[in-house]
């Protein structure tokens, strides 16, 4: 659930750039003859209708639809008392409460896409095969299944390059996790009192929400873990830190120990040199483990250009390289690594907006 | 904590389950939101991506998952699980669904199944499926219990600390910081959380906001921590400053409402009993209309690993109470006086009536703010 700072700030995300967003769907939308677009919205998969609306739900579903002219619409499965909690958080027009979202649409397209019922129309969704089947059961029932085209790839393409109020929230969130990693106490024996310390700072900080992982012991297990409970801290330990801020999420990795080893450093070092190399055309081999004193032991590269507030776009683990999705120049993209260095594991993390042209990817610093 | 023997008790029981319906292999889909039939068959708990657990009919699991990040944490946690990452979750379970189709598949559940799968070869058996889960699910083992007990009596803590956090100036947000600081110390990773801060004008909660906690606000929260996945929740209002007569004369008739609907629970009534009974004592007060949806969403739920499990607390819901399910009762709703108020109690019923968990008194608590 999202149980942290939820509001439109207007300077960093200003209304124009949201109408910018939605005028650019609304142009591709016609040049590709669509009537409507949908996006589907839970705290698990926001990231579409945020970037369109900059609605995040803290709990519960919805789904916003984009006409080619005129504001986004949103229908919501929340009590009606909650429209002014959205109106105030997000840039919608008419706002349907409905407790079916799927007939709700249903209803709502047919009355306003004449063609609709004329088997003429053509309606995108983004992510059409993953939406939930409790929507979906009633597209189908109510007609709209050979309508429905899926709209995932335009969609893509659409979030790319990034726009500079999502780079802005980018550097912001990862100045929150900077704060909150500086904040953390020295010589603590329990994983809970590093936790707790980035968890409560980064939420007074306004953070959206924090996901926190941590390898307690890294000459036993290298491996990142949600605790449930607590762990004791091992001499060398990791914490890995996913947050987010207004809808945009980073992830930022932290070794840890009294004596952090030289070669740490120079693994920071290695790894920031090999991220500005990526771009649109080599992302899916990852970064270059030319350089590293040691092996290259998995990473991973993601962004956000789906409904996930982050989407897998290729990984390198044991098994080999593995290429899911393609990026575009300019597009923001979020790495982690660990590597297996002569002093134990190591984990890194990194937020880029890459290159145009093949040029070198900019490396975002928190701001 | 009580992980192993809850993952198992909880395997068994779906073991018995599948042998009992002949089901050969059981396709369970989820994902960060509805990831609660998925933990129940498979003890993970999903933060990325969407996966899909199959559990063989012998007791092996084969969980494929989206993110090489969650494959590996998954595979560390439960070893004896065999986790695969793969681009997308729905083909792959397409692709396995197709290859075992001279054996009886069961897929589920209802809520969080991705389109593409309901509507392939085993969709007809998403209902079927889904009815076997909540059953299940619903009347909890005594591992179960523990935990919930655990996650209520964090609830109690919890509703202190936002207590003493609460002071005139700080936003929303900061005031929910102090309560999830308090929450992760204790090893608590998940908490549902929702507020208000206001007057007669707040109509509900909402997430935190940047509003500003004011003197005289009434302050809501429905405060609802998890353990081991297992979801308790406590509802209360507190004011700032020196409550009024009339919002002491409020708080008496939710109160009423609260312990009326406490006073049925038992097993073999419906839910809709549960509801009947808190909302006869505002019709008592000339207060119906604010009973209806135009002011208040249900009147409690069930709570285990979802925070707003079945069955949903309300005058239309026949769903039959039974022994060790878990419920939050609470009349939460607008007063046109006050405002909007709450006031809620996890219990679970017993084989004569329920036992109530909330240990924090039911009264309007009054903080300086300063």
């Amino acid at each position: 659930m999202r149980r942290g700072l939820i509001s439109w700030s207007k300077e960093e995300v200003p209304d124009a750039a949201m109408a910018a967003r939605v005028t650019r769907t609304q142009e591709l939308m016609r040049a590709q003859n669509f009537d409507a677009v949908i996006a589907y919205t839970s705290f698990a998969r926001p990231s579409a209708v945020a970037w369109l609306t900059h609605f995040v739900p803290y709990w519960n579903d919805g789904l916003v639809v984009v006409f080619p002219q005129g504001l986004p619409l949103m229908l919501a499965a929340f009590s009606k008392r909650v429209e002014p909690w959205i109106r105030e958080v997000s840039r919608v027009g008419d706002v349907i409460m409905t407790p079916n979202l799927g007939k709700g649409v249903v209803d709502m397209l047919k009355e306003r896409i004449p063609a609709l019922a004329a088997g003429k129309a053509k309606i995108g969704m983004i992510e059409r095969d993953e939406l939930p089947w409790p929507i979906a059961e009633a597209f189908d029932q109510g007609g709209l299944g050979a309508a429905l085209v899926d709209f995932t790839v335009q969609y893509a393409s659409l979030r790319q390059p990034a726009d500079a109020s999502e780079i802005g929230l980018a550097q912001r969130a990862l100045a929150i996790a900077d704060k909150a990693f500086a904040a953390m106490p020295a010589g603590v024996k329990q994983a809970s009192q590093l936790l707790t310390v980035i968890d409560s700072v980064a939420r007074l900080d306004g953070a959206e929400e924090v996901h926190l992982k941590v390898a307690p012991d890294l000459a036993s297990d290298a491996a990142l873990q949600r605790l449930e409970g607590d762990a004791r801290l091992g001499a060398q330990h990791a914490i890995g830190v996913s947050l987010g801020y207004k809808s945009v999420w980073v992830r930022t990795m932290r070794c840890l120990s009294a004596k952090p080893p030289a070669s740490w450093a120079a693994a920071q070092a290695w790894f920031e040199q090999a991220v500005q190399k990526l771009n649109a055309a080599n992302i899916a081999k990852g970064p270059e483990a030319a350089g590293l004193a040691g092996r290259l032991g998995s990473w991973t590269v993601e962004a956000c250009i789906a409904g996930a507030p982050l989407s897998i776009i290729a990984y390198g683990d044991a098994t080999g390289q593995h290429s899911v999705r393609s990026l575009s120049d300019g597009a923001l993209a979020v790495l982690t690594v660990q590597a297996d260095l002569a002093d134990g594991p190591w984990h890194g993390a990194a937020t880029v907006v890459l290159g145009q042209g093949g040029g070198k990817a900019r490396l975002l610093a928190a701001k | 904590m009580n992980s192993s023997l809850l993952i198992q008790e909880r395997r068994d029981r779906l073991h018995e389950t599948m042998a009992r319906a002949d089901i050969d292999l059981l396709a369970i889909a989820g994902d960060p939101w509805r990831c609660d039939y998925l933990r129940y068959a498979t003890g993970v708990a999903l933060l990325e991506g969407n996966a899909v657990a199959f559990i063989e009919r012998d007791g092996g699991v084969h969980l494929i998952v989206e993110s090489p990040g969650e494959a590996a944490r998954f595979a560390n946690e439960q070893p004896e699980i065999r986790v695969s990452c793969v681009a997308s979750a729905t083909a792959e379970a397409e692709r396995i669904i197709a290859e075992s189709r001279h054996r009886k598949v069961a897929l589920g559940p209802r809520p969080g199944l991705p389109y593409r799968l309901a509507t392939g070869e085993a969709g007809g058996s998403v209902a079927a499926t889904t009815a076997m889960l909540d059953k299940l699910m619903l009347v909890k083992t005594p591992a179960e219990l523990t935990a919930y007990r655990r996650a209520s009596q964090l609830a109690d803590e919890g509703y202190k600390v936002f207590l003493e956090g609460i002071k005139i100036g700080k936003p929303e947000y900061q005031l929910v910081a102090g309560v999830e600081a308090f929450y992760r110390a204790n090893g608590c990773a998940e908490n549902f959380q929702i507020l208000g801060s206001g007057g007669v004008d707040m109509r509900g909660m909402h997430p935190p906001g940047d509003n500003k906690v004011k003197a005289g606000d009434l302050v809501t929260t429905e405060l609802t921590p998890c353990i081991e996945g297992y979801y308790a929740q406590i509802c209360r209002t507190a004011v700032v400053g020196e409550p009024t007569k009339t919002q002491q004369r409020v708080l008496n008739i939710f109160k009423d409402a609260l312990e009326a609907g406490i006073a049925v629970v038992k097993p073999g009534i419906r839910a809709c009993d549960i509801a009947r009974a808190e909302n006869d004592v505002f019709r008592k007060h000339g207060l119906g209309e604010y009973v209806t949806s135009a002011y208040t969403r249900v009147r409690g739920h069930g709570l285990g690993l979802y925070t707003d499990a079945r069955p949903a607390i309300l005058e239309d819901v026949e769903m039959v109470i039974e022994e060790n399910m878990t419920l939050v009762v609470h009349p939460n709703t607008y007063n046109p006086e006050i405002g909007y108020f709450v006031l809620g109690d996890s219990l679970i019923v017993t084989a004569t009536g329920c036992e109530v968990l909330t240990q924090t008194p039911r009264q309007l608590f009054s903080v300086s703010g300063v």
